[in-house]
């Protein structure tokens, strides 16, 4: 049951993720692969405010969003310079790995590979207790942001983001603000990142900076392809796919006769073609993904 | 003022083979129009075939680098055949397939060799000192067959009458379709020789480290920054830019710390394109 | 109508079988434990051993009658060298699976996250990590067992080692992990205290296709000898190319970064002259030569690649014992038997088979390993220990003395 919880936590956060991603491509068609730095640095804001300088959650959470909001605005701004959109894709992964860099190197400051431990929500509670509260917690975020980032799909700024994707040269000759406009989803969508990053955090107890690594950017992606994106029920269906993609496999020892059974390290490497194979296909065969509006 | 020297003469190895790395990246970007994040897998297969061709099968050199370059284009090509060409027309889909594409190909790279490096059996001589500066023949070797490669690859774009067709469908494919130019063949083509390209650079790195199922992923990061610096699409800017990244790494790691090296060719990248939003050599994309 | 005579007692026999059958098995439910270490991504080299060491185990105490009179299950999981999918992992293990501990934890940005979630509900971590953090949280819940000497205990045996041998300069270059930089750092201070120099040092990236620079930097001091603190993958790049720069600059590390998989991969050549040092002293024991033949066969290679492997055998063989001797499988009776089966006062066993009998027949005991005489102190950590000395040399790995950090 446990497991359950963790994994709908877990399906959860990249909701949030998939959900600011969806917001910055989805419907204004920025190419956003940097993704796990903000992330990162959420999390790290959240554990450094929270355990070095003993902070309230609240506190903390609100910290570690406008951190991811402040580390936007320059990447905003190279949305605005870099028109062609494979090199904002680069740039963004660049900057999150540089995140990551400094995570490790700063050590005066993040502990570096040392990790921070990070206090319980409620330390009161025992295991099952806090896995639930995280649980809810999050549900009770993923439900906010959809709404949140649903309505503003309907309000004149959404047109106009949309309208930025659609054409953006277009969107400019109507006399929009168009680099305003890039410069707040950027931030906006970061924001989102950054808390989901101060959340993933308090699940995981531990942080370090390996865990930020930029896969799990590729990951998210691979959600909101899934989905359907410009679909924001669509992307939180996508990661209820991912997750049961990353952690269904597990199961496949136990699933397999015992003679096709190979060694460990050879069932862990199918396990990776498995989901590799699965993050191929997808896109290519289901471009509108489940519930998406427009086409790739 | 040696040191600085020194880190030249390091820096033009290290980035001669980024430069080779950026060249197969841009020139399947030219063709496909899509940045193949799998490219570091069939370095990576190039290093394992020479590999697995001198080790297992006991074939000489020449014939186990002819071996790995194979086996990088088959692969590559049944890549094409089974994913990339069918997403041709949609070059954020090709991208997302190829992050998939790259981890079912480590995965399987895993499985068939297992995770343990291993290495080529070649020699190794001292280092020479040419009046304070080290230099390991090894890497003279290897840098000089980079440029060779290079070279050659130039040649072929510049000189044979493919190498035109290739960089006028790299440029326009309409245009180049309407001057009665087969798209399809070119596409072979340039994918071959980017692939080769690719293994060759497995290789290289392969023989001044050793091999591993990470070999290829391990470099993508400078290599893109190299690509997208050079200006996507344009072989000599790849190969400028790959150079260029070499050099300010190791220059910089005179004063920054060795773990930032990566983050600093990002760092470059992103100056350059604040200046030159479409990289180095100014390679307009089409507004899409 | 025969037939609905015959049903009824059938029915009874039935379930009066399945009756007894739960009655039995309502006593002591088997162990189950599950393993969680790397066997894809930057640690995966040492995976496959671990396996080996793992099943030779497993299979050791199953056929000596399991424990408590049940079978025990090992399952595994990946933790792909990343901190969440370990995380993910061990729940997995421990919600779904209903595993009763928790073993073979490798890198310890791995293990910190899973301890962060095993110690709220009890489950005791066996763990090859390095990093000093462990023994705070060991010393915390007594539910962390370090099966290997901390990384700091290593680099000052790095650091009386390379005294020894007569090095005055040293250079350090560290991966940048850790545990690793816990090495460094008490190499330095060891080394210095000695009377040594050292000259600086330089953090490397793992996986990198060129150390150049940092070689660079490593050789400008002309340092007499240079501390690789690592794993295997790096050695063999950083020392191929050391070797071309400086082929009289001595090296030296811990036994599983110099070891008989290195030799083999940089040929007897680079290798000459390297030093190592390595906690595990069990080379003589009869657990270590009942094991090594197995392993052998399994894997094809020489444990002394993979000591962690041989160390995996011992959790599992430790852990077995403990729940045995408890009487239990509820973590939270066995648990405390880790320490007392391990550090005894009892009878010295050396297998399975030897411990159960000893504990059936109402005796202590102490198990001693084929990687090391295991004795924990408070943090769970192992006591003090000797290092064994070795010397890379014609092709070979001699070992040449002891240390004593």
């Amino acid at each position: 049951m446990t497991y359950l919880i963790a994994m709908g936590t877990q399906t959860g956060l990249f909701a949030l993720l998939a959900l600011s991603l969806n917001l910055q491509w989805g419907y204004t068609g920025l190419q956003n692969f940097g993704l796990v730095g903000f992330y990162a640095a959420g999390a790290y804001c959240y554990a450094l405010t929270t355990t070095l300088l003993g902070w309230p959650t609240a506190a903390g959470i609100l910290a570690a969003m406008a951190v991811g909001t402040l580390l936007a605005y320059p990447l905003g701004l190279a949305s605005i310079r870099l028109r062609i959109g494979f090199y904002l894709a680069i740039v963004t992964l660049g900057f999150s790995e540089t995140i990551r860099a400094v995570l490790v190197n700063e050590d005066w400051l993040t502990q570096g590979t040392r990790g921070i431990a990070v206090k319980l929500l409620f330390p009161g509670w025992g295991a099952a207790g806090n896995q639930t509260a995280m649980f809810g917690l999050i549900l009770v975020a993923v439900i906010a942001v959809y709404l949140l980032f649903e309505r503003v799909g309907q309000t004149p700024f959404g047109r106009t983001i949309e309208a930025i994707r659609d054409n953006e040269d277009a969107a400019r000759s109507l006399g929009k603000p168009v680099t305003g406009f890039k410069i707040q989803v950027f931030m906006l969508g970061s924001a989102v990142t950054a808390g989901a990053g101060a959340l993933n955090a308090i699940y995981v107890g531990y942080l370090v900076p390996d865990q930020f690594l930029s896969i799990i950017t590729f990951y998210v992606w691979m959600a909101m392809i899934v989905g359907g994106s410009g679909s924001n029920r669509g992307v939180v269906l996508g990661c209820l796919v991912l997750v049961l993609l990353l952690e269904g496999s597990r199961f496949l020892k136990e699933v397999l006769p015992a003679a096709l059974l190979f060694s460990d390290q050879r069932m862990a490497a199918l396990r990776l073609m498995i989901i590799g194979l699965g993050l191929t296909v997808i896109p290519i065969n289901w471009p509108r993904g489940l519930l998406g509006r427009k086409e790739l | 003022m040696i040191a600085f020297a020194q880190a030249l003469a390091n820096g033009i190895s290290d980035g001669a083979l980024l430069a080779m790395v950026a060249l197969g990246i841009t020139l399947v970007f030219g063709v496909a129009r899509f940045p193949n994040v799998a490219h570091g897998e069939f370095l990576t297969l190039g290093a394992y075939g020479a590999y697995w061709c001198s080790s297992l099968l006991g074939w000489p050199l020449l014939a186990a680098v002819g071996g790995g370059i194979v086996l990088a284009i088959a692969a590559g090509l049944a890549s094409y055949a089974l994913v990339f060409r069918t997403v041709s027309q949609r070059p954020v889909t090709a991208l997302l397939a190829s992050i998939g594409l790259s981890i079912l190909l480590r995965g399987a790279i895993t499985f068939i060799a297992g995770s343990q490096q291993v290495s080529y059996d070649i020699p190794l001589w001292g280092a020479w000192d040419l009046a304070g500066l080290t230099l390991l023949p090894l890497d003279v070797l290897v840098t000089i067959a980079s440029f060779v490669v290079i070279l050659m690859v130039h040649l072929v774009l510049a000189k044979t009458p493919i190498g035109t067709r290739m960089r006028a469908v790299a440029d326009n494919v309409e245009l180049a379709r309407t001057s009665g130019i087969d798209p399809q063949r070119i596409n072979l083509a340039t994918w071959s020789i980017a692939l080769a390209v690719a293994a060759l650079a497995g290789m290289f790195v392969a023989a001044r480290t050793a091999i591993s199922p990470d070999l290829g992923w391990n470099l993508l990061l400078p290599a893109f920054a190299a690509a997208v610096l050079g200006g996507l699409g344009s072989p000599y800017g790849a190969i400028l830019a790959g150079l260029i990244i070499g050099l300010a790494q190791n220059i910089a790691t005179l004063w920054i710390s060795e773990t930032y090296k990566v983050s600093f060719s990002f760092l470059i990248l992103i100056a350059v394109l604040l200046i030159r939003p479409s990289g180095i050599t100014g390679r307009k994309e089409m507004a899409r | 109508m025969n037939q609905r005579l015959l049903a009824l007692p059938l029915l009874a026999l039935g379930f009066l079988m399945s009756a007894s059958s739960t009655v039995f098995a309502a006593e002591v439910s088997p162990l189950k434990i599950g393993a969680v270490f790397p066997l894809t991504g930057s640690y995966a080299s040492y995976g496959k051993g671990c396996s080996a060491g793992l099943k030779i185990a497993l299979d050791e105490v199953n056929a000596a009658g399991g424990v408590l009179d049940n079978k025990v299950t090992l399952l595994s999981e990946d933790d792909q060298s990343d901190p969440t999918a370990g995380l993910n992992a061990a729940k997995k293990l421990i919600d779904v699976n209903k595993v009763d501990a928790i073993l073979g934890t490798f890198a310890s940005s791995v293990t910190l996250p899973i301890l962060s979630y095993t110690t709220q509900i009890g489950i005791p971590v066996l763990t090859l990590s390095g990093a000093p953090e462990i023994s705070q949280i060991g010393r915390r819940t007594h539910l962390v067992y370090r099966f290997v000497a901390t990384e700091g205990v290593f680099g000052e045996s790095y650091a009386i080692y390379a005294h020894q041998s007569g090095a005055k300069t040293a250079y350090v270059l560290a991966t940048n992990n850790a545990a690793q930089l816990d090495s460094a750092r008490h190499f330095t201070s060891r080394f210095t205290s000695l009377g040594g120099k050292v000259l600086g040092q330089t953090v490397f990236e793992p996986g990198m296709s060129s150390y150049r620079s940092e070689l660079t930097k490593t050789l400008v001091g002309k340092p007499d000898i240079v501390l690789i603190a690592g794993y295997t993958d790096d050695a063999v790049t950083l020392t191929k190319t050391l070797y071309q720069l400086s082929p009289t600059t001595r090296v030296i590390g811990p036994l599983y970064e110099l070891s008989d998989t290195y030799l083999r991969t940089v040929g007897p050549a680079v290798a000459e002259g390297k030093l190592a040092t390595d906690a595990t002293s069990a080379e003589g024991s009869p657990a270590y030569a009942r094991v090594l033949p197995l392993y052998r066969q399994i894997t094809g290679d020489d444990p002394t690649s993979n000591p962690y492997a041989i160390i995996d055998y011992d959790m599992v063989i430790t852990l077995a014992l403990a729940a045995q001797a408890a009487g239990s499988t509820d973590p939270n009776v066995f648990t405390p038997f880790i320490a007392t089966v391990a550090n005894g006062p009892g009878k010295t066993v050396t297998s399975y088979a030897e411990g159960l009998a000893a504990l059936k027949a109402g005796q202590k005991i102490k198990y001693e390993g084929a990687s090391s005489t295991i004795e924990f102190n408070e943090s769970g950590d192992l006591k003090h220990m000797m290092f064994k000395t070795f010397l890379l040399t014609g092709g070979k790995v001699v070992v040449k003395g002891t240390v004593s950090p």
